[in-house]
């Protein structure tokens, strides 16, 4: 009974994750292409901005799908969720990537930020209560890496390790709650961020920095709806065709647009913008997969899956939406690279 | 699993390999080898780039020459396993064969170094010659000449690497036992240095550094191999073993204090990616290993032993690597490098 409640809080989490990922404001960078040559034309209030919100996006994708989130995962991985810590009966090692300080900056600077202009009203409260208890499973982290890392196990019977499974345990059940409360309360600063984003790229008629943005952020509506519908890779034939088909069309459009202003030369130069090769094929890796739900959705016929076609697979089950999720997670990611780009002249 | 922890693993050893090639810039040696002309050779330096080079004979060096004479034949003649291919992709690279050029120049530097510059002024030639000829052999077998010229030069250069590598092999013999006699006495020396100044993170890496090399004496004293590891002592192999798990716990308990890395002069090496540290774990989960297989070993011999009594115990299949005394002493000269840039660091 437990387990099963830990199990699916667990894979609640991992979707909330994916589905958190944040992008970055392209704020700063209108500005730049807009203003004067003299690149500190922004005023002291909207750097000020521009570095918070990066510092709150920063830790938030950390925490979703980065490093903290991935070093938390491979340790809950081999070791699980029980206060009690599980070991297999085959284990022999168990290896993390090292805990860097960078980590410890990102939650730092976050929280420095906190209590900075603008105010985030409930989004800073939360990130203050948070930013301690992550600091901690840093640190817990770091030890449990040394441990492993040295096979000291053998040496001690398990009895170090068993010792910080519990206090990471305990650590990481105060951290979860703590970081559902701030995912909340930032991604109302986020989606307002975004749409104010939107609009000011259309007024400036900056459009192939309008669809890259709207891409993605269709991208990730489709994801949000299979999540707010409980659909998994499951029960996939169970949503609607024609609401699928709506949001597909939408992001089909964005696309197309996208990839004809980028053709454009002058737009090209006058937005200041070139684009990834990992753009490119993240986008791809999108639209190929929402195509391919679509037609499980057209046809009933949830095997479909071109990433697979033509491979020699184990015959398990199609885990088509998995698979978008991480693409879309990719895209973001692509996304945020891609508008640091500086185009020089 | 184990296949993707390597992974894993190789990743970051490969991320903390970049990391830690930039924070050597503000060392006394330069990147591409070599002490700055303005700098004073301390005694230190020289013993750092002697412990470089030689791990750097049993590594990539070795490693090479291994492969290449599994392949062609370790008598003075060529000879093809059946059914083999020549070809032998990247196989044959030694890497960083720059730095051989530096060490020989350094041997003639003051301060002396009685004994171990001599030695190192014989070796150095036939080093040198011998990976000209691997060099030139890489080349040869990586255009796929051998199709051309059907296998002569291959011959020719077999011959001359059979003999030159005899002739490193003697002297390279002199070279480690001398190095490592007044290796002995200097550290005896820097170890009372390091207690006298209250250096513990120097005098602790230092000591799980010797204690490492005291298992890798022991296993190449009694020639150990995975196939014979059931003939290894248990008892004085734990003796060691134990030495070296309380080493490790005195310098993890130093490593990181930022006071102590400032007081010792350490700054210049980069402790947020302290390659050293993950290097000595990695010797020391190693040893682990090691430990691990011959407790199987001995199990097998006297059949019956109740595997439980053994604690937590884990086996390897025949298809991993970890745990051999090879693995052991591939990780053993990794740390040796580390240690070396380490050594430059303060």
């Amino acid at each position: 009974m437990g387990a099963y409640y830990r199990m699916s809080r667990r894979l609640h989490y991992i979707l909330c994750s994916i589905l958190l990922c944040f992008l970055l404001s392209s704020c700063s960078l209108i500005d730049e292409i807009k203003g004067s040559s003299n690149r500190s034309g922004l005023s002291v209030e909207e750097e000020h901005a521009n570095a918070k919100y990066s510092a709150y996006i920063n830790l938030n994708n950390m925490m979703t799908g980065g490093m903290f989130d991935r070093m938390m995962e491979t340790y809950i991985d081999e070791f699980g969720l029980d206060e009690e810590i599980y070991i297999s009966d085959d284990f022999s090692e168990f290896t993390s990537a090292p805990v860097l300080d960078g980590l410890v900056n990102a939650v730092n600077t976050a929280v420095d930020r906190a209590s900075g202009e603008p105010s985030y009203g409930d989004a800073d409260a939360s990130l203050i209560l948070l930013g301690p208890t992550m600091l901690d499973l840093i640190d817990t982290m770091k030890e449990i890496s040394t441990y492993y890392s040295a096979k000291t196990f053998v040496d001690d019977q398990f009895v170090k390790g068993k010792e910080l499974h519990r206090q990471f345990i305990a650590q990481y059940e105060e951290y979860g709650p703590l970081a559902d409360q701030f995912f909340d309360d930032f991604d109302l600063i986020a989606a307002q961020q975004k749409l104010k984003d939107l609009d000011k790229l259309k007024e400036q008629d900056l459009l192939i920095r309008y669809y890259a943005l709207s891409v993605v952020m269709r991208a990730q509506d489709i994801e949000k709806a299979f999540f707010d519908a409980e659909i998994y890779d499951e029960n996939i034939l169970d949503y609607d065709l024609e609401e699928y088909r709506a949001m597909y069309d939408l992001l089909t459009d964005d696309l197309n647009q996208f990839m004809e202003y980028s053709k454009d030369d002058k737009r090209r130069k006058k937005e200041a913008w070139s684009t990834l090769p990992v753009l490119d094929s993240s986008m791809q890796g999108v639209k190929v997969t929402a195509t391919d739900i679509l037609q499980i959705l057209e046809t009933g016929d949830a095997t479909i899956n071109s990433d697979t076609q033509g491979k020699v697979t184990t015959g398990g089950r199609n885990a088509i939406l998995s698979s978008y999720f991480t693409k879309v997670s990719r895209l973001v990611d692509a996304y945020n690279n891609n508008i640091k780009v500086k185009v020089g002249n | 699993m184990r296949q993707f922890g390597t992974l894993v693993l190789a990743c970051c050893v490969l991320l903390l390999t970049m990391t830690a090639c930039q924070s050597t810039a503000g060392r006394p040696l330069n990147k591409d080898a070599g002490f700055r002309e303005d700098e004073a050779i301390s005694v230190r330096h020289k013993y750092a780039a002697y412990i470089s080079l030689d791990a750097y004979m049993e590594q990539p060096l070795q490693k090479v020459l291994d492969y290449y004479f599994d392949k062609f034949g370790s008598e003075n003649e060529l000879v093809m396993k059946e059914n083999d291919h020549i070809y032998t992709g990247t196989m044959l690279e030694i890497k960083e064969g720059y730095k051989v050029k530096d060490w020989g120049r350094l041997a003639m530097e003051e301060p002396p170094i009685a004994g171990v510059d001599d030695a190192v002024i014989s070796l150095y030639p036939k080093l040198r010659q011998l990976m000209e000829t691997m060099e030139e052999a890489d080349s040869y077998y990586k255009l796929k000449s051998y199709v051309d010229d059907d296998l002569a030069k291959g011959r020719t250069l077999h011959e001359q690497i059979y003999i030159f590598s005899q002739e490193v092999n003697d002297s390279r013999n002199k070279f480690v036992a001398t190095l490592e006699r007044e290796l002995a006495e200097y550290r005896q020396l820097e170890l009372e240095y390091m207690q006298m100044n209250d250096f513990m993170i120097q005098q602790t890496a230092l000591e799980f550094v010797v204690a490492a090399e005291d298992i890798g004496t022991y296993l190449k004293q009694h020639g150990a191999s995975a196939d014979n590891l059931a003939e290894l002592d248990l008892q004085e192999y734990k003796v060691l073993y134990d030495r070296m798990v309380a080493s490790l716990e005195n310098y993890l308990s130093y490593c990181d204090d930022r006071e102590r890395i400032k007081q010792e002069g350490l700054e210049s090496y980069d402790h947020n990616v302290n390659y050293l540290k993950h290097t000595i774990m990695h010797v020391k989960a190693s040893a682990t290993d090691l430990l691990m297989r011959l407790q199987d070993a001995k199990q097998d011999v006297h059949q019956g032993t109740n595997k439980e009594q053994a604690g937590v115990a884990y086996t390897f299949d025949k298809y991993d690597k970890e745990g051999t005394p090879k693995y052991y002493l591939s990780a053993l000269s990794k740390l040796k490098l580390e240690y070396s840039n380490f050594m430059l660091s303060y």
